[in-house]
């Protein structure tokens, strides 16, 4: 797929260099990390999308436009190593260290180390000056502020000292208002949309901010005008239909009701004053991240 | 004292005799995100209180998602559940994540001196919470508390939507590991240099071969005096109550390994929920443990009769309805007809899939994809479905 020419730094939908993709598992979040990724990379800016532990589902859904987009799967023993190795100096002393057996699990028991770790490398990205947008898709279980908050945990925790010091930098670097952006993915069923209350709720009082982008996905179309009625009708005739037409009436208000709280998703979004609130449609298949790129294209003004 | 305990308000007649006499029998459920798993183990849990059985779902689930598809509260007590058959045989058990982690302290530390050490530590304060495995340590002990109790036929356990939902059940053993470590061993005693209170954990000759003095010269460049005096603070509490640990590893190893503990993995027709039922499969396998069934949600055998009933009735005959009304009602039915087939296609994909990578006779339940939004319509119909299919619960 042919690049655009380059356009300016800043485009409509994002504006900071980090942006960290959060939502509840199984809400299509990484799909749409992978085409916000692609869509950067379509709009001229080196784009780079970071996942980490296991890279199957960014491979996944990436498909083919992981030639446009730098696929970087971030393994925890060598973000230790990497990180230790930068605050001692020397990665073979970091080495020795984390392949000890003994401290190596004592290493582990650290509480948030694992998350430190991978926020000093996507630091360490961010320095290189390598990408214009490095899009994180942060782990489905984890909680995003869990993460983002653990940076100034750790300076307020441990001082002047240099892992301390090394949280304030990565404070500054990538979690800093301005320096981060957070898009939020969700459905429009209640659950998922209450869960996302709770985030936003956190964004707001721990990081002082609101999300860039709330993503409403797999909305689906409304029901023609016209078939409620028709329904209604075919229940008041004779018996032989009325049931069938009763029983499909109750579906009909419930398929009618997902409308409802789709309107519930985007009341919520506005409630929280989300930069963006984007719903992208129900597709029979996972769509690929090229495809969500142009649904996102259609929904963001350019 | 430990605030694990359990109201029982509400309960109504068992129509079994009390578990003590027939053993409390755990189900874990365990699947991928966005595959209905929370409503299909409450699904579950209410299809067993409808048989009479006196039955406890748990959820590791911080979100209240749970309580919220019951319609129920979270609380420090087992809640009971009033749902359509259950007859006051369905309880919940939802752990508030803050709360909880101050009461797995509580029941950790006796000792009331050693308590407030630790939550007034400024380790445990600012990073208790991120502590790996917290939330599972704590669903652990509840639930151990539970099964003990002898209160229940059933407990039903709604893990955290991830394919590494099992990591959990090694957590005690991990960790006793960790603390039978002798690095740890050394980072106690540093403590107790610094604490003479502690003076008991004076450390061992010949300790460490590294030589403490370089290793606590490392240590301390990296997390500076203050933190280091924190974390050893920490550690050394946690070593001095090794044998509750011990006795909470070998407990819940027993638990899991129980054979008539069975696990259930949720899954649904997406590529994503297929790869971490994979995953699953082979992680229980590591363990030494199989899936007793596999259930795929959305993914009915039929669509509802009375779709194509109706669409029949009204392409035969005008049925006197207004020209667009029909139309519109025409367009409608065949969209869902279209959405039931290409559910089935994924169905019957995923099914494949299943079959290449389960256990040989591992049965799938296929329950459907249900036309509700209210969470408890959802659990209600699950459970009717569940029922529907004859499969044994």
């Amino acid at each position: 797929m042919p690049l655009t020419s380059t356009t300016p730094a800043t485009n409509q939908l994002l504006q900071a260099p980090v942006v960290y993709v959060t939502g509840k598992g199984g809400v299509g979040k990484t799909t749409v990390a992978a085409a916000i990724a692609f869509d950067a990379s379509r709009r001229g800016q080196r784009a780079a999308l970071v996942e980490f532990d296991d890279g199957e589902s960014g491979a996944r859904t990436l498909g083919d436009a992981r030639s446009h987009v730098a696929h970087i799967v971030l393994e925890y023993d060598k973000a230790l190593v990497d990180t230790l190795g930068s605050v001692l100096g020397a990665k073979i002393i970091a080495r020795a260290l984390v392949s000890h057996s003994a401290l190596k699990r004592l290493i582990s028991a650290v509480p948030a180390l694992r998350e430190f770790a991978f926020l000093d490398r996507v630091c360490a990205l961010a320095c290189s000056q390598r990408y214009d947008r490095i899009v994180v898709d942060l782990p489905a279980s984890g909680h995003a502020l869990d993460w983002l908050r653990v940076p100034n945990a750790f300076a307020r925790f441990l001082g002047r000292s240099p892992l301390g010091n090394l949280g304030r930098r990565i404070h500054d670097e990538v979690v800093a208002a301005g320096r981060s952006e957070v898009i939020v993915v969700t459905l429009a069923e209640p659950l998922v949309v209450k869960e996302t209350e709770q985030l936003c709720d956190r964004l707001r009082r721990e990081l002082g901010t609101v999300p860039a982008l709330v993503v409403v996905n797999r909305v689906m179309q409304p029901d023609p005008d016209g078939a409620w009625e028709a329904v209604t009708s075919l229940a008041d005739q004779s018996p032989e239909i009325a049931d069938d037409a009763r029983e499909l009436l109750d579906i009909l208000r419930a398929r009618g009701d997902q409308a409802d709280d789709t309107a519930y998703a985007f009341g919520l979004a506005r409630s929280v004053e989300a930069r963006h609130v984007v719903p992208l449609p129900d597709a029979p298949h996972d769509p690929s991240a090229a495809q969500v790129a142009d649904w996102l294209r259609q929904e963001v003004p350019a | 004292m430990s605030p694990i305990d359990m109201g029982m308000e509400g309960a109504g007649p068992a129509s079994q005799p009390p578990p003590s006499a027939m053993g409390t029998r755990l189900t874990v459920c365990v699947g991928g995100g966005g595959v209905g798993k929370t409503t299909t183990s409450a699904a579950l849990a209410l299809s067993l209180a409808r048989h009479g059985r006196r039955t406890l779902v748990i959820t590791v689930d911080p979100a209240r998602r749970l309580a919220d598809a019951l319609g129920t509260e979270v609380g420090r007590h087992a809640q009971p559940v009033r749902l359509e058959g259950a007859n006051g045989c369905l309880f919940a058990r939802m752990p508030d994540s803050r709360m909880s982690l101050d009461d797995f302290v509580l029941w950790l530390f006796e000792d009331p001196v050693q308590r407030k050490r630790v939550m007034d530590n400024p380790a445990y304060r600012e990073l208790g919470d991120s502590l790996a495995g917290v939330h599972e340590l704590i669903t652990i002990g509840l639930l151990q508390t539970e099964i003990d109790s002898g209160h229940w036929h059933e407990v039903v356990l709604d893990t955290a939507p991830s394919r590494h939902a099992l990591a959990f059940l090694t957590y005690p053993t991990r960790l006793l590991g960790l603390l039978e470590a002798k690095a740890l061993s050394w980072l106690a005693a540093l403590a107790s240099n610094a604490d003479p209170t502690q003076a008991e954990l004076k450390p061992k000759s010949g300790l460490f071969e590294w030589g403490r003095s370089k290793a606590e010269a490392i240590m301390g460049k990296i997390v500076g005096l203050e933190g280091l005096r924190n974390l050893s603070a920490l550690f050394g509490d946690m070593v001095s109550v090794r044998e509750r640990w011990a006795g909470l590893a070998r407990r819940t190893d027993h638990m899991l390994r129980n054979p008539s503990t069975r696990y259930l993995i949720i899954g649904a027709p997406t590529g994503g929920a297929m790869a971490d039922a994979g995953f699953l499969v082979r992680n229980l396998s590591s363990h030494g443990l199989q899936p007793s069934a596999i259930v795929l949600n959305r993914a009915e055998s039929e669509p509802p009769v009375c779709e194509q009933r109706v669409l029949e009735a009204v392409t035969q005959d005008h049925r006197g309805l207004q020209d667009d009304h029909r139309e519109a009602l025409v367009r409608t039915l065949r969209g869902m007809q279209q959405e039931h087939e290409l559910r089935g296609d994924a169905a019957h994909r995923a099914i494949e899939g299943l079959q290449a990578i389960a256990p040989a006779g591992t049965s799938v339940i296929r329950l459907p994809f249900v036309h509700r939004s209210e969470p408890s319509a959802i659990v209600i119909a699950l459970a009717d479905a569940w029922h529907a299919s004859g499969s044994d619960l």
